[in-house]
């Protein structure tokens, strides 16, 4: 139904999307997510052609409507946009929003327009409101009226870009269950969104875009519960990375303390859990520097994640060639300590020797 | 009291009624509202097309226009009517009434163009938009959605710019062309009694002001109703 090749978008110098390729079902219900500025908005912007692609191929039902004198008119009648500023009409009521398009582009009757209008107007929950102007409702209204608009046209897909992200967090449900009962239809859509958990309930396929494309792609399983590549993971979980890197001879423990209480304030990570982390890096990091050989560098990887509040240690160091806490010479009691504080340690060869793995 | 009435009606008869003088007076009304319509329908075709060019795609079309519209806004109407009829069409036979329209016309066209060009601003660009994806074209966006919004936004200023232009229009005198304010000149320097011509005078601007005024509403509350912030306010009330 849509089939994008080899888009390339770029604003200025500033490339946003590049070498873009997707393809999109009849039926599809694609949730395209994606931390801000990646380019997810510009992906639904060029479907409809609101952004002309500098490059490649657009097509809708096998128009491609990147090339010039494309029909985009009657092609846009197919495919209904809802924006996340609403953007209705502001001089004309909700029904005479609704019935605007219908009566001059499908020149269809007033009074059978009028009709149609209410039953999409009650789809949304929005009959009682027809006579309002836009700017006596609520958000949420507003939202649902836009849509109704849009249902209005008979499309054969929706984009929706960001749908709920000018609401009130009050609103956004009313909103998301319009949307939810309108995909039930097997209406094509598209839904460029933050609310995760909403995109993972609602749609088949989850786009998520990075690096000016889509990074990875997948079921919302996938996607939500096994991401494959490290952005996404990162993105998914919400990791806060830390990373300090030094020459483990050279090492000057309170220089990283104070490192490690600058990111744990910014994250508002816990005091007991920093606490814990700041033991257990002293016990071993002065354990390495003791016994390591000259000019090792060891490196340290913390990362957060701000969804379940869980810490992953990560020590990679070259010597000793195993695992430091089985080493004979290291303190028994600080052992007992680590174990206490500490999950899931782990202990493997790895990039820089061994890499020391310790959940919080 | 009695001589005061004597006076009155003295001063009414040689103004107004010895050698039909307010027939004068009716002809002189009668080219000021001329003009005035004239002026302000040209000047609104002017405006629009200015307007338009403001908003081209293309920079010099766009600079160009904004450079002629500094320029009569900026020079005086009186200058801008020298410069039409001594200077550009002094070689050419063409009634002077005629000029002094498409003077006037120019220099209320490139405000009227500010009017529109600043209504056409505070139409939501988020709109026009979400006419394009339903499917509309250009024009029928234009139509269907812009028009309406700067009819409503530019109204209250293009009103008060119709009196502008009424006002301009007395320059005319200055050419020996009889207009309101020059006919009540005229016999006024024949009677050397200014009361009744003057008053006359005033009073018949103010109408035209207020008539002008009553059928903009007429056609404000008629046509915009329904769309107008008028509605809004009473529906909320």
């Amino acid at each position: 139904m849509i089939s994008i090749r080899q888009l390339k978008k770029s604003f200025g110098n500033n490339v946003v999307l590049e070498n873009v390729n997707v393809e999109i079902n009849k039926g599809d219900v694609i949730g395209v997510i994606g931390p801000s500025g990646c380019g997810k908005s510009t992906l639904i912007r060029c479907i409809n052609l609101l952004e002309a692609p500098d490059s490649g191929e657009i097509r809708i039902d096998g128009v491609n409507i990147a090339e010039k004198n494309a029909p985009i008119d009657s092609i846009r009648q197919k495919m209904g946009m809802v924006y996340q500023n609403f953007n209705l009409f502001s001089h004309k009521t909700v029904l005479e929003n609704v019935i605007m398009a219908p009566i001059h582009l499908l020149r269809i009757p007033k009074k059978q327009a009028i009709e149609e209008a209410f039953s999409v107007l009650k789809m949304v929950g929005m009959s009682h409101r027809a006579d309002f102007m836009p700017d006596q409702l609520s958000g949420g209204q507003k939202q649902r009226a836009a849509i109704a608009r849009c249902l209005a046209m008979k499309p054969e897909i929706i984009l929706f870009d960001e749908p709920t992200s000018a609401l009130d967090p009050t609103m956004i449900d009313e909103v998301l269950a319009v949307i939810r009962k309108l995909v039930k239809t097997g209406i094509t859509s598209v839904i460029v969104t933050h609310e995760m958990g909403f995109a993972r309930n609602i749609a088949n396929r989850i786009f998520f875009m990075e690096e000016r494309g889509i990074y990875e792609e997948g079921t919302p399983d996938e996607i939500f519960d096994h991401p494959k590549r490290e952005k996404t993971k990162i993105f998914i979980q919400k990791l806060k990375i830390f990373e300090y890197k030094l020459q483990i001879r050279q090492l000057d423990i309170y220089e990283l303390a104070g490192k490690l209480s600058e990111y744990g304030q910014k994250y508002d990570i816990a005091k007991r859990q920093m606490n814990g982390l700041n033991l257990i890096l002293e016990e071993i990091l002065v354990f390495l520097s003791q016994n390591a050989d000259h000019k090792d560098m060891t490196s340290v990887i913390v990362s957060y994640q701000e969804a379940n509040q869980q810490i992953q240690l990560e020590i990679r160091y070259g010597s000793p060639s195993m695992n430091v806490l089985e080493h004979p010479d290291f303190d028994e009691i600080s052992r007992q300590l680590i174990h206490g504080l500490a999950t899931d340690i782990s202990c493997l060869p790895g990039e820089m020797g061994y890499t020391l793995k310790l959940t919080l | 009291m009695n001589e005061f009435f004597e006076a009155v009606k003295d001063s009414i008869y040689i103004n107004l009624i010895y050698e039909d003088r307010y027939l004068f007076l009716i002809e002189g009304f009668g080219l000021t509202v001329f003009m005035t319509v004239a002026t302000f329908l040209l000047g609104t075709l002017i405006g629009a097309v200015f307007c338009r060019a403001r908003v081209s795609r293309r920079s010099w079309i766009r600079k160009t226009v904004e450079m002629i519209g500094t320029l009569f806004v900026r020079l005086p109407t009186l200058v801008l009517l020298l410069i039409f009829v001594y200077l550009i069409f002094s070689n050419i036979e063409a009634e002077t009434v005629l000029l002094a329209i498409v003077a006037f016309a120019m220099k209320t066209g490139a405000y009227i163009a500010d009017i529109l060009y600043a209504a056409y601003k505070a139409v939501n660009p988020g709109e026009i938009e979400a006419g394009r994806t339903l499917g509309m074209s250009r024009l029928k966006v234009f139509r269907f959605v812009i028009l309406p919004q700067i009819i409503n936004y530019a109204l209250p200023t293009y009103r008060n710019q119709l009196i502008i232009t009424l006002q301009e229009t007395s320059l005319v005198g200055f050419f020996a062309i009889n207009d309101l304010t020059r006919a009540s000149q005229v016999i006024t320097s024949r009677t050397m009694d200014p009361y009744i011509a003057i008053i006359i005078t005033c009073v018949v601007y103010l109408l035209i002001g207020a008539v002008s005024n009553y059928l903009f509403k007429l056609f404000d509350r008629k046509k915009h109703l329904k769309e107008g912030r008028d509605y809004r306010i009473e529906s909320t009330l």
